[in-house]
């Protein structure tokens, strides 16, 4: 199965590093889709068939909790796994993410390997209930 | 909190980032900043701006020599240097600055709550702004195998 993804970060160079990762991970992606922030994304999301979103956090306009709240109260979108890339490393930030809805979170700087296994786990373990929350553990609350 | 506490966290975000995401092998000189000023002075830098609050409030001001950025920005992308632009290296740049702030307050506490601004370019005559307030906070000298940079917290 050919996986459609859809980057969400206001940098170019960055959603260029994301799509380079998943691709060298072996991930059957069938499209890549770019968005520079949330309401872009939510655009995508209303015309595209979408399998996963990696969204960043900090961005212009709207950030990935607001687009994650959006998604989540959608009742087709919700379904669809979300991964959180962020620089924010608070525990409180990372709560809220998980809280949110989020499958799970990516701190940056990360590695290749991180992505891949974050999104393997994530892609394997979805059950098209969109519950694939598997970072809760991991928290130190 | 103690300027050393904060310079030792800066100095440990700037390897993590360069090191990890660019590959770049860091270190820090023990040089005087007019030292490291006077160097660098004669080349064209870009200078991106993060401002930020939470626990203290502040902004990061990150030097970067501008043919080190379109490598960085070429490794980035995944392309040839010559189909960089301006944007592309600003981007990251920007990026570089975002990640820097953000792993640096999380090495601090990651307890604490920090809300990051978006990150902004510094152009014009605020260039010349950025480096003649090179005695303000804390600046870490950065060395790279062929290129000088730095960073500069000012805690408001």
């Amino acid at each position: 199965m050919a996986y459609n993804v859809l980057i969400v970060d206001d940098s170019l160079p960055m959603r260029a590093v994301v799509k380079k990762t998943i691709t060298a991970s072996g991930f059957m992606v069938g499209k890549f889709y770019d968005a520079g922030n949330g309401k872009e994304a939510l655009k995508v999301l209303n015309s595209e068939w979408m399998d996963l979103v990696v969204t960043d956090y900090n961005m212009p306009d709207m950030n990935g909790l607001e687009l994650l709240s959006h998604m989540k109260s959608d009742e087709i979108l919700k379904t669809i796994p979300v991964v959180v890339i962020t620089t924010e490393g608070s525990q409180q930030r990372l709560r809220e993410f998980m809280e949110g809805g989020a499958a799970d979170y990516i701190r940056k700087p990360f590695t290749p390997e991180e992505i891949r296994n974050k999104l393997s786990r994530i892609m394997g373990e979805t059950d098209g209930t969109g519950d694939t929350r598997i970072s809760d553990e991991t928290l130190d609350f | 909190m103690e300027p050393e506490i904060l310079e030792s966290a800066m100095k440990r975000s700037i390897s993590e980032v360069l090191e990890k995401m660019f590959f770049v092998p860091v270190d820090f000189p023990n040089t005087s900043e007019q030292h490291w000023a006077d160097l660098c002075r004669p080349r064209k830098f870009m200078i991106a701006k993060l401002a930020f609050k939470g626990p203290f409030a502040g902004h990061f001001l990150f030097f970067l020599p501008e043919e080190m950025t379109s490598s960085l920005a070429a490794g980035f992308l995944g392309q040839d240097e010559q189909h960089v632009t301006m944007e592309h290296r600003a981007d990251t740049v920007k990026e570089i600055v975002n990640m820097i702030a953000g792993n640096m307050f999380s090495i601090l506490d990651n307890h604490a709550l920090f809300n990051l601004e978006i990150p902004v370019m510094v152009e014009g005559s605020d260039t010349e702004a950025a480096f003649s307030g090179l005695n303000e906070g804390i600046f870490v000298p950065v060395q790279t195998v062929d290129s000088s940079l730095g960073l500069r917290l000012v805690v408001h």
